[in-house]
């Protein structure tokens, strides 16, 4: 019992209501009550900005909320749904809805502003006494009073003042809070080692896991896959990820079953399928059922009925590393009825 | 000047990779990181960086080591390593065909497949070269024959915002008025590099731009 209460005690501190609330999302409960175990936090994707000779530092705030980019407020942002769709796609439209009821009313969008290049400058800021707040998230750093960017990709503006950079990448680099799928290595002591493809292993204990104590554990061989949220990952520390949340309950999935195929993408197409303003997975779904597990980490695992229908689907989706999402769902209906022909004997 | 091209995203294996030619020389060029490192080459603070070079005939030998070690300093100058530690970049360069200018292009196929792979960087770099002739006129960018029959043959890195010399390689005899002045050649060079980059970048971009 001693275990359990410790366990309890450490989640809470992190994830505990109470805090997210005072990190000023009033939706998050309603949210959470209405949903308990389907909409959870999605992504926190940017670290922070060091300047390597810095005596102070500043801290890039990430965003919570919905990873699609097309927050406009970042602060009222409502906590998203979680990248797991069901058999029949009406859960998913539930949720949708939801969500669209809970953001408040656009106030700009979203802006592409321009392609940067490392060092380009964005803006001037020099913090005085004026309360003016800019908020930079993945790919811009402060130096100097410079806002520059740091990686090569589309500078984007969600509203009056949040830009970040929006790179098309391969490698992830784990950040709290996101979900991920992750591959386990072998069993050290009381916890597991799990391949999440940054550059370290992650660890989950196990009694991370629902309905788990001491006495009853969940048993998972090297090679399973699992899908569980990162509760610590920073540039300092080895990961470690939970399969529960706040309410001790199971987030979506723990374990995945053995017969669906996983594949990755890269992380800009993952994050572009769980937009809920995209309707790129439930075009998909008008033709085959299927259920659909989104990682941050730019793994995607798939299960259908069928074989065959597996393979389509994730032609479809890695389809989408190289064009545009117009031009994906103009082809994404050819490829599925040619991969659904029936073979002649 | 040559005619400078380049394909990205060649290798569909790596985080970043570039292939890129300046007139008759080509480099591919591959990155791997921030990733898994040895134990040996861990450091607590920051990323070790890895450049491994392979010229396109023969061993590689201490001339590529030569390489190597210039175009590790200058990338270290430039990635911005305290905000990965205990993790290694590798930058992987193969020498596809060499008409005189390996150094430039390779550090420029280093800078391009480092944009590709979204490592964080503090500025871009591009690297050029020139020579002076008896005659003592500069030429940017020679084919193998012109810097056979010069006098002095010099690499500049420039770093892209204020075109900064992040690094520079220089052979045979220079004094200090012309070395400026072939300093002054490649910085203007070197704009026609930079915008080179934004175009070929923003062709990456806009291909497959997302309607959010």
């Amino acid at each position: 019992m001693r275990g359990r209460v410790n366990l309890k005690c450490r989640y809470h501190k992190a994830q505990s209501p109470l805090q997210q609330q005072q990190r000023r999302q009033p939706n998050t409960d309603r949210a959470r009550r209405l949903h308990p175990a389907s909409i959870t936090c999605v992504s926190n994707f940017s670290g922070r900005d060091w300047d390597d000779n810095a005596r102070y530092s500043v801290r890039s705030e990430g965003w919570r909320g919905r990873v699609p980019l097309s927050v406009p407020d970042a602060r009222l942002a409502p906590e998203c749904l979680a990248p797991c769709h069901d058999h029949s796609v009406r859960g998913l439209w539930r949720m949708m809805l939801l969500v669209a009821l809970l953001s408040p009313a656009l106030s700009g969008g979203l802006k592409i502003l321009q392609v940067v290049l490392p060092g380009d400058e964005v803006l001037q800021f020099s913090p005085n006494g004026n309360n003016e707040r800019i908020i930079l998230g993945p790919g811009l750093r402060w130096h100097e009073n410079n806002i520059c960017a740091t990686r090569s990709g589309l500078l984007k503006k969600a509203s009056k003042n949040f830009y970040y950079v929006d790179s098309h990448q391969k490698r992830y680099i784990p950040h709290e809070k996101e979900f991920v799928i992750g591959i386990i290595l072998r069993k050290k002591g009381d916890n597991y080692l799990i391949d999440i493809g940054g550059n370290e292993p992650g660890t989950i204990s196990c009694l991370a896991f629902e309905n788990s104590s001491k006495k009853s554990r969940k048993e998972m061989k090297p090679g399973d896959l699992i899908f569980g949220q990162l509760l610590v990952a920073n540039r300092d520390m080895e990961p470690e990820l939970v399969c529960i949340d706040v309410f001790n309950k199971t987030v979506s999935m723990e374990s995945l079953p053995d017969d669906g195929i996983m594949f990755t993408v890269p992380l800009h197409v993952a994050r572009m399928i769980v937009n809920p303003e995209n309707i790129y997975l439930m075009s998909i779904a008008k033709k085959i059922n299927y259920t659909v597990i989104v990682g941050f980490n730019g793994r995607v695992w798939l299960k259908t009925e069928k074989q065959r229908d597996m393979v389509a689907i994730m032609n479809c989706i890695m389809m989408l590393e190289f064009m545009s999402l117009e031009e994906a769902e103009k082809n994404v209906f050819r490829l599925l009825d040619s991969f659904l022909v029936p073979v002649q004997h | 000047m040559s005619k400078h091209a380049c394909e990205l995203n060649f290798l569909s294996r790596s985080d970043g990779s570039a292939l890129y030619s300046i007139g008759n020389t080509v480099a591919l060029a591959s990155v791997n990181g921030p990733g898994e490192v040895k134990k040996f080459n861990r450091l607590y603070n920051r990323a070790y960086l890895e450049v491994s070079y392979s010229p396109s005939t023969g061993q590689s030998m201490i001339g590529e080591r030569a390489l190597e070690s210039v175009i590790t300093r200058t990338v270290e100058q430039v990635i911005l390593v305290h905000l990965h530690p205990r993790t290694a970049v590798n930058v992987t360069i193969q020498e596809m065909q060499s008409d005189g200018l390996e150094l430039s292009t390779s550090v420029n196929a280093a800078c391009l497949s480092l944009l590709d792979a979204g490592v964080q960087m503090k500025s871009t770099f591009a690297a050029v070269t020139c020579c002076l002739t008896p005659s003592s006129t500069i030429l940017i960018e020679p084919t193998a024959a012109e810097m056979k029959e010069s006098v002095a043959v010099a690499t500049f890195v420039l770093d892209g915002q204020a075109l900064n010399v992040l690094s520079a390689h220089q052979e045979g005899c220079l004094n200090a008025e012309n070395f400026n002045a072939c300093l002054k050649a490649c910085q203007t060079a070197a704009k026609d590099v930079f915008n080179f980059y934004r175009q070929a970048l923003e062709k990456k971009y806009h291909t497959c731009n997302e309607i959010s």
